[in-house]
C-alpha cells in the first residue's frame, strides 16, 4: 500500500515505534467506525484526541512489542469488520476528494490525485479480501472461527530452569567435558504467568493467543511498567495503538467494562480462581455454582479495600492493578480495645465534649452519632448504665466518623491547619509524611487522621491506637492472579492486614499531574470478589471439598505457628532515629545485614558462603556500602518493611516467601524494574551463562528474519537462605561473629522483640 | 577473632581439661615405670593431643563447605584456637617434656611455629580491624582494588584531558572500566557515547563499538537537522564569534599528571611513592599550584583528592597484608606438621617395643 503518512504525531513520537510503510493515522470519522468505540455508552469525541492513536498493520511475524522493553501505549486488535468499516469510510473520503471536495485528512491531503487513485484501488482489493475472510468466519463452526480470530500471540521468552554454574571439581569437569542437556521444564507442573493482556501465559507453552477485538498492554500504558511479553502477529492484522487518555476514556465507560468483564470471566477467571488452594478440588459443577456468585469489583487507587480486624466476608482475587497489604494499619475502633476501659467514662466524655473543641469537632461527632443515639448517650452518662448492645451501636457511629471520606474544611484544608488543631508531637510526626493538601490524602491517611482527632478530642476515655499497634509494615504488593483473605474466610478469622488499592507513582494521579484534556485520572484496581457464603455453601454440600479444605487449613495453621513473630512497637524509638539512620533507610531493615568492622578481618568467608549457597554461583552480598556507627551496611537485601522492589513486576515474578524474604522466581524476564526500584542497590542483574533464546515454536512464528531480544540477564536477590536450616549462610559462615542479621529498629534502639499471636501475611503467598 | 566474653566457656573447658591432664601426668610421671611415649598413658596423651590437633586442622576443611550445617564457623574457630593451644600441653605430656629424635625435633619446631604464628595472628586480629576502620574511611574490599584504581585513573584521565587536551598514553586498563564508570555516572545516553567519551580522552583510543555493527536505525524525519532558514542563517552570521580562551600552560599539567600522578594511581604503584605520604603529596601539589595558573587549580584539587584516596588504598593493602600474612606461615607449616606426624607414627610403631 502506498505510504500514507511519514511522521508520528508529537504525542506518540517519544514513546512509540516510528510509522512503517503500512501504518497509518486515522481521522476521527475513521476512529468512530471501530466497534471498540462504537459500542461505548457515550461515544468519545475523537476531536479531543488528535494524534493519540495510530493504526498499525501487522503482517505475520511482525513483533508488536518486546518483553522487558519500556512501553507507554496500549494496543487494541481490530476485528475484520472494523477494518472493513474503516476502509469503506476511507474509500468514501477518497471518492469525495476525487470529486473535488476539500476534506481534512491526516494522511490523504498530502497525496496527489494520482496517488489517491492508486490507493483507492488497493483499498478496494483489500476490502474484498477481508470480506471474504468475514464470510469464511461466519460460515465456520465455533472452534474454527476462534482459530480464524486469533491474529497474534503473546510469547514469553524465558527459561524456567534455574541458572546453574558448576564450581570446584565438578564445575571444572563440566567445563571441560560439557554437560548433557536435561529438560528441567518438562517435569515442572505448569503454572500461569500473569501478563499484561486478556489472558495469562501457561509456563509450559510460554504463549497465549490474542484474538480480534482484544486489548493488551494496558498496565504498561497506565503505569509505564515494562512490557510483560513479546507479542508477535500470527496473521495479517490491524492494531490500534493508543495513549493513556484513550485507554482512560475506555475504562470510564460502563459498556466497555461489561465487555472486558465478560472476556475475563470467559478466559481467565477460572484459571485465577483455581490457582487458590481452596478451590483446587472443585469439580466443574461446583465451580459453576461458585462462578454465579463471584462479583467483579473495582477500587480507585488509594481506596481501602479491607481493614485489619474486619470480618473476613470474602476472598479478593486481583485481576488488574496492585494491592498493597499492610500490617498494623487499622483505624476502626474495636471492642477489644476497650477491654480495660470504663464505658461510663467514655459516655461522659462524649456527652461533655466541649462545643468549642478545635475545628468544631464536637459538632462533627454529633452529626455522626445522630439525635437518637445522642439522647440515649446523655441518659446513660447520667445513670452510668452500660449495655453491650448500646456500646456496639456507639462504636459503629464512631467508626462512621472515622471512615467518612475527606477532611471537612472546618478542620483545615492543609496539613499545617490540621496539625494546628492539637499540640501533640506524635500527631505532628504522623502528619508530616502526608501530602500538603488534605484533598490529596489517601483514604487510609484520612482515616488515620480522623482516628487521631477522635482520640485527641476525647482524651483518656478513648484507647490510643499506638499503644497496641506495631509500626506499619508492608507485607506485600500483590499483582494480577494473587489473592487476599483466603485463610481468613476458611478459618473464620478476622482479616489480619489492611489492603489498599495501590496508587502507582507513575500514574500521575497521586501527584495530580494536570492534563489539559482529561485531568488527573486515578489508577484502578480490579478485583474478583468471592463471597464467603458461596464457599461455605459448597463446603456444606460437598464432603470432598470440605475434607480437602480442612487438610489445607491444618497445613496452613502449622505454617502460621512457625511465623508468629511480631515486633514490639516503641514510639520513643521513632524519635530516637538520627537523620543518618533515616537517610540510609535502616528503618526499613527487618533483617538488615551488618558487618561489625571492629571484628571483621575481611576474610571474605561470608561471600564464599553466599556463593556456595546458590546454584547460579553468584553472590547476593557485596561488602560495600555505607557505614553506620562501627558497622558496614553491605549491599544485600534487608527484607524491607515496604518492599518497593515488588511493585509492578510485569510478570509477577517477585514476591515474598514464607518467612517474608524477597524471592525472584525463575520466569523473570530480566527487565531490571525491581533492580532499579530497590533504593539500596540490593538486587543485581545476573548475566546468564547462555542467553535465553526463543524456542523452536517461537522461532517459527518469527520467521527467518524475525528477531527478538534474547534474555541475557535475570534479577537475583538475597533469599535469606530460607531453604537452609540455621539461617543465612553468610552469618553462619562468619568465624569472627562480625556478620549479623538484625531488625534495625530493635538492634539500634534496644526495643525488645516479642512473640505475639498469629500474624501471617494475608496473602496467597 | 576478638577474644571477649564469648570465649569464657571455651576457656573454662580448656582449663579443666588442662588441669585434669596435668594431674594425670603428675600421677603417671611419679610412677615406677617413669615417662614413656610408648606406654599406655603416653599413648592416651598422644591420642588426645592429636585428636585436638586434627580438630583444629579441620577448620580449613570446614571452610570448604560453608553451607554444611555442622556447627557455626565461630564454634569451629574457637575450637581451633583453644583446642589447638591445649593440644601442645598434651603432646608435651606424651613426650614427657623430652625433645626426642630428629623427626620429633622437627615436630616440635613445626608446632612452635604454628602456635606462635597463630598467637601473633590472633593478636593482630584484636587490633588491625579497628585500625582499618579508623585509618581507611574509604575502605573497599581487597579484590576491588584493581577496579578502583582503574576507575580513578579513568576519571583522572578524563578530567586532565578536558583541561589539557588528549592524553598520549596507554588506555588499556582504564578502558576496561570506562563503560561501568560512565554508566554509574549516567554519562551514556546512547551506545555510541562511550566511544565518543574515550576518543575525547586518548590520542589513540581503541575501537569499543565495532564499526560494522549493522546499519543504524533510521531517525524520524523531524529529527534530521535541516538547512537553517534564511532568517536564522542571517542571525547566526551576525552573532559575534566567542572570545578566544587565553592559552594556559596545560602541557606542564599534562606532564605532571602523566609522569607523577597517573603512575601513582595505577594498581601496580608502590606504597613508598612520595604521593603516598600526606606531607610530600601536599608539597607536590602546592608547588604545582604555584607553577600553574589558577584556571587549573580546580583540576589539581581533584587530582589531589584522587591521590589521597589512592594512598588510603595503599594503607588498606598494607594492613590487609598484616592481617592475613601470618597465614602464609601458619597454614603450610601445619601441613608439614601432618607429614612429620605420619612419619613419627610409622617410625614409632616400628621401633617402640609394645610394652603394656
Amino acid at each position: 500500500m502506498a505510504k500514507a503518512a511519514a511522521m508520528l504525531p508529537p504525542d506518540l513520537t517519544e514513546i512509540a515505534e516510528q510509522l512503517s510503510e503500512d501504518d497509518q493515522l486515522l481521522s476521527s470519522g475513521e476512529l468512530e467506525q471501530i466497534s471498540l468505540f462504537a459500542e461505548l455508552k457515550k461515544a468519545p469525541s475523537f476531536d479531543r484526541f488528535p494524534g493519540f492513536t495510530v493504526l498499525r498493520r501487522c503482517r505475520p511475524g511482525r513483533v508488536i512489542c518486546e518483553q522487558g522493553e519500556a512501553g507507554a501505549t496500549a494496543f487494541a486488535i481490530l476485528t475484520s469488520e472494523d477494518v472493513v468499516s474503516i476502509r469503506r469510510c476511507q474509500l468514501e473520503i477518497l471518492e469525495r476528494m476525487a470529486s473535488g471536495e476539500l476534506l481534512e485528512h491526516p494522511a490523504y491531503e498530502q497525496l496527489s490525485q494520482g496517488e489517491r487513485t492508486v490507493l483507492a484501488a488497493e483499498i478496494e482489493a483489500e476490502v474484498s479480501e477481508i470480506e471474504e475472510r468475514c464470510r469464511e468466519m461466519e460460515s465456520a463452526d465455533e472452534s474454527t472461527r476462534r482459530q480464524l480470530e486469533q491474529v497474534a500471540s503473546a510469547q514469553l521468552v524465558v527459561s524456567l530452569a534455574p541458572t546453574r554454574r558448576g564450581r570446584g571439581i565438578s564445575g571444572w569437569l563440566k567445563r571441560v567435558f560439557g554437560t548433557r542437556s536435561t529438560s528441567v521444564e518438562s517435569d515442572e507442573p505448569s503454572r500461569m504467568i500473569p501478563v499484561d493482556g486478556p489472558s495469562d501465559i501457561d509456563s509450559n507453552l510460554k504463549q497465549a493467543p490474542l484474538y480480534e477485538g482484544e486489548l493488551f498492554g494496558e498496565m504498561s500504558c497506565l503505569n509505564r511498567s515494562p512490557r510483560s511479553a513479546t507479542v508477535v502477529a500470527t496473521r495479517d492484522c490491524y492494531l490500534l495503538e493508543m495513549l493513556r487518555n484513550v485507554v482512560d476514556t475506555l475504562h470510564s465507560d460502563p459498556r466497555y467494562k461489561e465487555r472486558m468483564d465478560a472476556v475475563y470471566r470467559e478466559r481467565v477467571l477460572e484459571g485465577h480462581v483455581r490457582r487458590l488452594s481452596v478451590f483446587q478440588s472443585f469439580d466443574d459443577a461446583e465451580f459453576a455454582r461458585l462462578e454465579g456468585q463471584i462479583e467483579l469489583v473495582e477500587f480507585t487507587s488509594g481506596d481501602v479495600i479491607c481493614e485489619e480486624f474486619d470480618r473476613s466476608d470474602c476472598i479478593y482475587l486481583i485481576r488488574n492493578g496492585v494491592v498493597k497489604v499492610i500490617a498494623h494499619a487499622w483505624t476502626r475502633l474495636r471492642e477489644v480495645e476497650f477491654q480495660d476501659r470504663d464505658w461510663s467514662a467514655v459516655y461522659s466524655e462524649l456527652v461533655s465534649l466541649d462545643p468549642d473543641a478545635p475545628g468544631g469537632l464536637a459538632g462533627l461527632l454529633s452529626e455522626s452519632l445522630g439525635e437518637e443515639l445522642q439522647g440515649e448517650l446523655t441518659g446513660r452518662a447520667e445513670s452510668g448504665e452500660v449495655s453491650d448492645d448500646f456500646n456496639g451501636r456507639l462504636l459503629e457511629a464512631l467508626n462512621g466518623f472515622i471512615c467518612t471520606e475527606g477532611i471537612p474544611k472546618q478542620l483545615g484544608k492543609t496539613r499545617g491547619e490540621v496539625e494546628a488543631l492539637f499540640a501533640e508531637p506524635d500527631f505532628h510526626d504522623l502528619l508530616s509524611s502526608f501530602p500538603e493538601a488534605c484533598q490529596n490524602w489517601s483514604q487510609l491517611e484520612t482515616r488515620t487522621c480522623r482516628r487521631w482527632l477522635l482520640e485527641l478530642a476525647l482524651g483518656v476515655a478513648l484507647p490510643r491506637r499506638d499503644e497496641s499497634a506495631g509500626v506499619r509494615r508492608t507485607l506485600a504488593y500483590l499483582g494480577r492472579g494473587e489473592s487476599v483473605g483466603e485463610m481468613g474466610v476458611v478459618l473464620d478469622l478476622p482479616r489480619n492486614a489492611t489492603c489498599v488499592a495501590y496508587d502507582h507513582p507513575d500514574s500521575g494521579f497521586h501527584q495530580r499531574i494536570p492534563d489539559s484534556r482529561t485531568g488527573g485520572v486515578p489508577s484502578r484496581v480490579e478485583l474478583v470478589r468471592i463471597p464467603r457464603e458461596a464457599l461455605q455453601a459448597i463446603m456444606e454440600s460437598s464432603t470432598s471439598v470440605r475434607s480437602s479444605i480442612e487438610e489445607i487449613i491444618r497445613k496452613r495453621q502449622a505454617d502460621t505457628r512457625q511465623q508468629t513473630k511480631r515486633f514490639a512497637f516503641d514510639p520513643s524509638s521513632l524519635r530516637l532515629r538520627t537523620p543518618r539512620f533515616e537517610q540510609l533507610g535502616l528503618v526499613q531493615g527487618q533483617d538488615l545485614m551488618l558487618v561489625d568492622l571492629d571484628r571483621c578481618t575481611r576474610c571474605g568467608a561470608c561471600i564464599d558462603a553466599c556463593v556456595a549457597a546458590h546454584d547460579d554461583g553468584n553472590t547476593r552480598l557485596y561488602l560495600d556500602g555505607p557505614r553506620y556507627e562501627n558497622y558496614l551496611v553491605p549491599l544485600t537485601c534487608r527484607k524491607c518493611l515496604d518492599p518497593v522492589c515488588m511493585i509492578g513486576c510485569p510478570v509477577g515474578s517477585i514476591n515474598r516467601g514464607e518467612s517474608g524474604e524477597i524471592q525472584i522466581r525463575d520466569w523473570c524476564i530480566g527487565c531490571r524494574l525491581c533492580a532499579d526500584q530497590c533504593p539500596y542497590g540490593s538486587i543485581q542483574m545476573d548475566h546468564l551463562p547462555e542467553p535465553v533464546e526463543p524456542d523452536e515454536h517461537q522461532r517459527r512464528l518469527l520467521g527467518e528474519e524475525g528477531e527478538v531480544k534474547k534474555v541475557t540477564s535475570r534479577a537475583v536477590v538475597c533469599d535469606m537462605c530460607s531453604q537452609q536450616p540455621a539461617g543465612p549462610s553468610c552469618v553462619y559462615a562468619c568465624p569472627h561473629e562480625a556478620a549479623i542479621r538484625v531488625d534495625a529498629r530493635s538492634f539500634f534502639f534496644e526495643s525488645s522483640e516479642i512473640a505475639g499471636p498469629g500474624s501471617t501475611a494475608e496473602s496467597s503467598s | 577473632m576478638i577474644l571477649d566474653r564469648s570465649h569464657r566457656q571455651w576457656l573454662l573447658v580448656s582449663g579443666i581439661l588442662l588441669g585434669l591432664g596435668t594431674v594425670c601426668y603428675l600421677w603417671y610421671a611419679s610412677g615406677p615405670a617413669g615417662v614413656s611415649g610408648g606406654s599406655l598413658p603416653g599413648l592416651i596423651f598422644a591420642i588426645v593431643g592429636t585428636s585436638m590437633m586434627i580438630f583444629a586442622g579441620l577448620l580449613s576443611a570446614r571452610r570448604q563447605v560453608p553451607t554444611w550445617r555442622i556447627g557455626s564457623a565461630q564454634f569451629w574457630l574457637k575450637g581451633h584456637i583453644w583446642l589447638g593451644l591445649l593440644s601442645v600441653a598434651f603432646i608435651l605430656f606424651h613426650a614427657g617434656f623430652r625433645w626426642g629424635g630428629p623427626v620429633e625435633i622437627g615436630l616440635w619446631l613445626s608446632t612452635a611455629v604454628i602456635v606462635l604464628s597463630g598467637v601473633v595472628g590472633l593478636g593482630l586480629q584484636q587490633v588491625l580491624p579497628r585500625l582499618l576502620t579508623t585509618r581507611v574511611p574509604r575502605e573497599t574490599f581487597i579484590d576491588q582494588l584493581p577496579y578502583q584504581c582503574a576507575s580513578m585513573q579513568f576519571l583522572a584521565d578524563k578530567i586532565v584531558s578536558e583541561a589539557a587536551g588528549k592524553l598520549d598514553t596507554s588506555a588499556r586498563r582504564a578502558i576496561g572500566v570506562a563503560e561501568d564508570v560512565c554508566r554509574q555516572r549516567k554519562w551514556l545516553k546512547r551506545e555510541s557515547d562511550l566511544q565518543k567519551i574515550v576518543s575525547a580522552i586518548y590520542e589513540n583510543p581503541p575501537q569499543l563499538v565495532p564499526e560494522d555493527s549493522g546499519p543504524a536505525k533510521p531517525k524520524p524525519a523531524a529529527r534530521k537537522p535541516g538547512t537553517p532558514s534564511p532568517l536564522l542563517a542571517a542571525q547566526l552570521a551576525a552573532k559575534p564569534a566567542a572570545p578566544e580562551r587565553p592559552v594556559i600552560r596545560t602541557e606542564e599539567l599534562k606532564t605532571f599528571y602523566l609522569k607523577t600522578v597517573r603512575p601513582f594511581l595505577a594498581n601496580s604503584s608502590r606504597g613508598n611513592s612520595p604521593l603516598a605520604q600526606a606531607d610530600r603529596r601536599r608539597a607536590a601539589f602546592e608547588q604545582m599550584r604555584v607553577d600553574l595558573p589558577s584556571e587549573l587549580h580546580g583540576v589539581l584539587d581533584q587530582l589531589e583528592q584522587f591521590c589521597y584516596e589512592r594512598s588510603q588504598l595503599h594503607r588498606l593493602r598494607t594492613i590487609h597484608r598484616w592481617l592475613h600474612g601470618w597465614q602464609y606461615l601458619h597454614v603450610p607449616v601445619s601441613a608439614s606438621l601432618l607429614v612429620l606426624f605420619i612419619i613419627h607414627v610409622v617410625i614409632s610403631l616400628r621401633v617402640v617395643p609394645w610394652e603394656w
